[in-house]
């Protein structure tokens, strides 16, 4: 063989072998399976520990007779596990990931509130919906009251002025619009049988009303009253100013944390709150001539926001408890205990429980986060 | 003249076999159905270490003392297994050691043990850990949270 033809053939052969390499990248960092130990060390729980306690207490929790004989869906809400260790650790893991376990395979047999997270956008998406309702609930309270108004005709409609409406701005709701969207409707719906007179004639009808004068001489035919409630217990608050008074600053800039005394310093600022409680209107249509309400509905303007955990059949809560040993050195040995309760809210009776235990000795000092 | 065309040949077909092997897509060897077939419902997964006598394979120290799946009161399938450390067999290890042994159960809808096929699971357990104690029996538990659960294989590993 010439010796050009040996260079090619050797020349080919490295370039093959090097097309075949495999590119080696050493990055310091290895992808383990969760349930594998991570050879740092420590006492406590491993990743592999939560897995197992959500996959045991998902079989235990399904198995319950209260569950599995439930035709229906069974809801739970959850109550954070209290963490009696000397480890400061996320104990919500435990809870997250017996959740996402029981969703993945009860097949819709239980169900869960989500509790925290995500209520901001829920309020507001659920505030958005109770306001698109407005128009549909004015027309209907306006079919009502027209439907209650025998005498007027397109030639000599009746007169209807605005009475007094109490409780306008106390819940942070736009009560004058929600007036106005009321008014339109019942003059659309009338089709020229009713009139509403001028915001002076409403004016002094409410001034006659106040009084206790008779209003029969004021040339109008029924007055538009109403009310809005806030069905709470609490007393709802509007507008209102608060004061802070303040003799320390603290800032955190980065990872430096600093507190600084200062002179007594007092701020004041305005809180505007719209109470969560369910919101009603009560329509009174007064007839003049006689002075008696002709028509009264209450109709419901929002719903009170709930956070859902009133329909839970269960709660699910736990507790972290060990028994800690350490040595003068680094040794130490960790026995946990991680159980786990289903309440029944009403009686308060603990229908479930189990536990996961684990105990771990090492010589080597780990912290967890 | 002809003499060179045939090397360049040669090189071309040993480039072309080359090139062959570092296909960008390949087959996957599929599991032979005999030995599918010749699974049991608990099984364990080959060790990693060799020593100079024997192995230290799990299977040197555990034996099975109980294997049974049936349906609990909710009508899904539990299965329990008896796992015995039963200490040193040989005469390089008379005493045998404490360990720790992972398991994980897979649940089926059709039949695994004795069968040539497998299908997907409806479920499996995460990998875990099963402490045993020379001489004690560990009872490793696990219940099928899917009603569709009917069969099962336990598979036993040294991975820590």
């Amino acid at each position: 063989m010439r010796y050009g033809t040996r260079l090619v053939l050797v020349a080919c052969a490295l370039a093959m072998v090097c097309g075949c390499a495999t590119p080696t990248v050493e990055s310091g960092t290895a992808v383990l399976h969760p349930d594998e130990e991570d050879r740092m060390g420590g006492t406590f729980l491993e990743s592999s520990d939560i897995r197992t306690i959500a996959s045991q207490m998902t079989g235990a929790i399904l198995s319950m007779p209260e569950v599995a004989s439930q035709s229906g869906v069974t809801r739970i809400a959850m109550a954070p596990v209290r963490n009696n260790t000397r480890f400061l650790v996320d104990h919500d893991i435990f809870l997250k990931r017996l959740r996402i376990e029981l969703n993945r395979v009860s097949q819709g047999r239980v169900r869960f509130f989500m509790q925290g997270n995500a209520q901001g956008v829920r309020r507001e998406i659920l505030g958005e919906q109770q306001e698109g309702a407005w128009l549909p609930i004015a027309e209907e309270l306006a079919e009502y009251l027209i439907g209650r108004m025998p005498n007027g005709t397109v030639s000599e409609p009746a007169r209807i002025a605005i009475g007094e409406i109490r409780n306008t701005n106390i819940q942070g709701m736009n009560a004058e619009s929600f007036l106005a969207t009321i008014r339109s409707q019942i003059a659309e719906q009338g089709e020229g049988k009713v009139a509403f007179v001028t915001a002076q004639v409403s004016d002094r009808v409410q001034q006659a009303m106040a009084d206790g004068k008779p209003l029969t001489e004021l040339g109008v035919d029924y007055v538009l009253c109403g009310e809005f409630l806030a069905q709470g217990i609490q007393e709802a608050r509007g507008r209102e100013t608060m004061e802070l008074t303040t003799t320390q600053r603290r800032e955190i800039f980065g990872r430096n944390y600093t507190r600084d005394d200062t002179d007594e310093e007092k701020l004041t600022f305005e809180v505007r709150q719209n109470p969560n409680v369910t919101k009603r209107f009560n329509c009174l249509l007064v007839n003049v001539a006689n002075e008696t309400v002709a028509a009264e509905k209450m109709i419901r303007l929002e719903k009170k926001i709930t956070s859902g955990v009133g329909n839970a059949d269960y709660i699910l809560t736990g507790e972290m408890s060990a028994l800690s040993k350490a040595t003068q050195g680094a040794g130490r040995s960790d026995y946990v205990i991680v159980s786990f309760q289903m309440v029944e809210p009403s009686t308060n009776e603990v229908v479930w429980e189990d536990a996961y235990e684990s105990k771990r000795a090492s010589v080597v000092g780990t912290v967890y986060r | 003249m002809s003499a060179a065309r045939s090397r360049y040949a040669m090189v071309l077909a040993l480039a072309a076999v080359v090139l062959a092997g570092c296909q960008t897509v390949y087959n996957v060897d599929r599991a032979k159905p005999g030995k599918l077939t010749k699974e049991g419902t608990v099984v364990f997964v080959r060790p990693t270490e060799y020593s100079l006598f024997g192995t230290k394979s799990l299977a040197d120290y555990v034996e099975i003392t109980y294997d049974q799946g049936q349906r609990n009161s909710a009508g899904l399938l539990e299965v329990r297994v008896g796992l015995r450390d039963r200490g040193g067999q040989h005469f390089w290890d008379v005493k045998g050691m404490d360990f720790a042994v992972s398991a994980k159960t897979t649940f089926y809808e059709e039949p695994v043990a004795g069968t040539d096929h497998r299908s997907a699971p409806v479920y499996e357990t995460n990998w875990q850990r099963v402490m045993m104690v020379r001489g004690g029996t560990a009872d490793y538990k696990a219940v099928c949270p899917v009603k569709e659960g009917a069969y099962y294989q336990v598979t036993l590993s040294e991975m820590k």
